[in-house]
């Protein structure tokens, strides 16, 4: 709990710091007892489907409440509501396939979220309107109408909205949803770009993603967070654990076929096993697999 | 300060985003539907009580936000937010009363009531999940409807009706309760 009180809230130190945090749907507890002092930096959130990564994602983004626990965003705590005010004004937030006003052009749309993130000088918005869909390559096309565009300009679009004003707190729901290849390299640039003078949370299902990115990452499981340190860190969690065959091995914990048809399997080798080398996938599974769900 | 310059700058791009659509068609057919009345029937029926159910109805149907989790994180509230809209709204909400006043051939549709059935409408909207926008909506052309079919004319059912300050009052409580939510 010491560190809660010990984050600073000054824009050198731009973090997030949780304690016990859970947020409970009916009986379930989506987010249950999580500790997190995050201090700059693209940060990764991995996860399956389920596991509690957007539920998270929107207590840090000051969207929903927590039942109990703690949080401070940028210093300050976000369940008072003159510092929520504080924390919004310097966050940007993109939720996960958010839905957008089809009829607006990309430049409105932004320029609207500009003027209710209170930015109200025109001439300074349009500079930043322009600016962030610079940033996101839709230069070309911020006054084309947002149903003209590809679901992946769509993305940029709510992107750009998030980067509005240069955040010091960057929350982003898969991100990179929709985007192509190259699309998504000049994403990782701007993330890197915004990481330095704060810090980008975001959550994705691509651990490729991560690998390129994240100087740090969290694997959520039931609600909880299941590893939380390097992207080298988890893909060591599964060195000396990975091993290939020309056969099933029912004792592996995961088995799958690779695409030359040969079988990779996780968990204790047998003797005589052909290890590998792991990779951020094999330590991902090896994170998340619970050892009660049989195989 | 800042808060009614943002308001002022977001009124055209909120217009722009507001689905006009229910409210204009309820107000055509309430519109349509009095005058029809009015020339086949000198008896005002229900009209009235109806007029002031429908047009919350539509006005709380105009807080339907499809980008509401998009801007769910901004420093202007989702209320605020909402606020503007109805501002929007009440314009052709109250052109819609005049005109369903002015052709009814009963009593005119009571304002006060339709600020109570829309500021309970709102009150409901505040407190259900932004998915159920539309149940909210309902609640108020529901709640005229129950009141008209049982012919409720006192008890909390006409409360609407007979006390519109009082529903106003609790909705709005209820409302700023449910601020933050």
């Amino acid at each position: 709990m010491s560190q809660l009180t010990d984050l600073p809230g000054t824009s050198a130190t731009a973090g997030i710091a949780a304690s016990g945090l859970t947020k409970r749907f009916g009986r379930t507890a989506a987010v249950s007892g999580v500790d997190l002092e995050l201090h700059g930096g693209v940060v990764g959130v991995l996860g399956p489907n389920g596991a509690g990564k957007t539920t998270l994602l929107r207590l840090l983004a000051t969207v929903l409440s927590p039942d109990a626990g703690q949080i401070r965003l940028l210093g300050r705590d976000p369940e008072r509501p003159s510092e929520r005010l504080e924390i919004r004004r310097r966050l940007g937030y993109l939720p996960q396939s958010p839905e957008l006003y089809r009829g607006f052009t990309a430049f409105e749309l932004v320029d609207y979220v500009a003027t209710l993130k209170e930015h109200t000088d025109r001439r300074w918005r349009a500079r930043e309107c322009a600016r962030v869909l610079e940033l996101v390559g839709l230069q070309d096309r911020m006054h084309q109408k947002i149903r003209t565009l590809s679901g992946g300009m769509q993305q940029r679009v709510a992107l750009a909205a998030s980067l509005i004003g240069t955040p010091e707190l960057l929350v982003l729901d898969e991100p990179a949803t929709g985007l192509d290849p190259e699309q998504r390299i000049e994403l990782r640039s701007v993330l890197s770009d915004t990481a330095r003078r704060g810090t980008v949370l975001l959550s994705t299902h691509n651990t490729g993603e991560v690998a390129a990115l994240c100087s740090r990452v969290l694997v959520m499981r039931h609600g909880t967070v299941g590893y939380d340190g390097t992207p080298a860190g988890l893909r060591d969690l599964a060195s000396g654990r990975v091993w290939e065959s020309d056969s099933p091995e029912p004792g592996a914990e995961r088995s799958w076929v690779t695409a030359d048809g040969r079988y990779r399997h996780l968990g204790t080798p047998p003797a005589g096993a052909a290890l590998c080398q792991p990779t951020l996938d094999d330590g991902y599974l090896l994170a998340v697999t619970d050892p009660r769900r049989p195989r | 300060m800042s808060g009614l310059t943002v308001a002022r700058q977001a009124v055209a791009p909120t217009a722009a985003a507001v689905p006009w659509t229910p409210l204009l068609v309820v107000a055509a057919v309430l519109v349509a539907g009095t005058g029809l009345t009015s020339a086949l029937s000198d008896r005002p029926g229900p009209l009235a009580a109806l007029a002031a159910g429908a047009l919350a109805a539509g006005a709380v149907a105009a807080l339907r936000d499809p980008a509401d989790r998009f801007l769910a994180a901004l420093p202007t509230s989702r209320l605020a937010r909402r606020l503007l809209r109805l501002a929007l709204v009440s314009g052709p909400v109250a052109l819609a009363l005049v005109a369903v006043s002015t052709l009814s051939p009963g009593p005119a549709a009571p304002w006060s009531s339709t600020a109570a059935l829309t500021l309970a409408g709102l009150a409901a909207a505040t407190w259900l999940p932004e998915r159920r926008i539309l149940l909210a909506a309902g609640a108020p052309l529901v709640w005229v409807c129950v009141t008209e079919l049982l012919d409720a004319t006192a008890g909390p059912l006409d409360w609407w009706h007979g006390r519109p300050w009082l529903v106003a009052a609790v909705a709005a409580a209820l409302v700023v309760a449910g601020r933050h939510r």
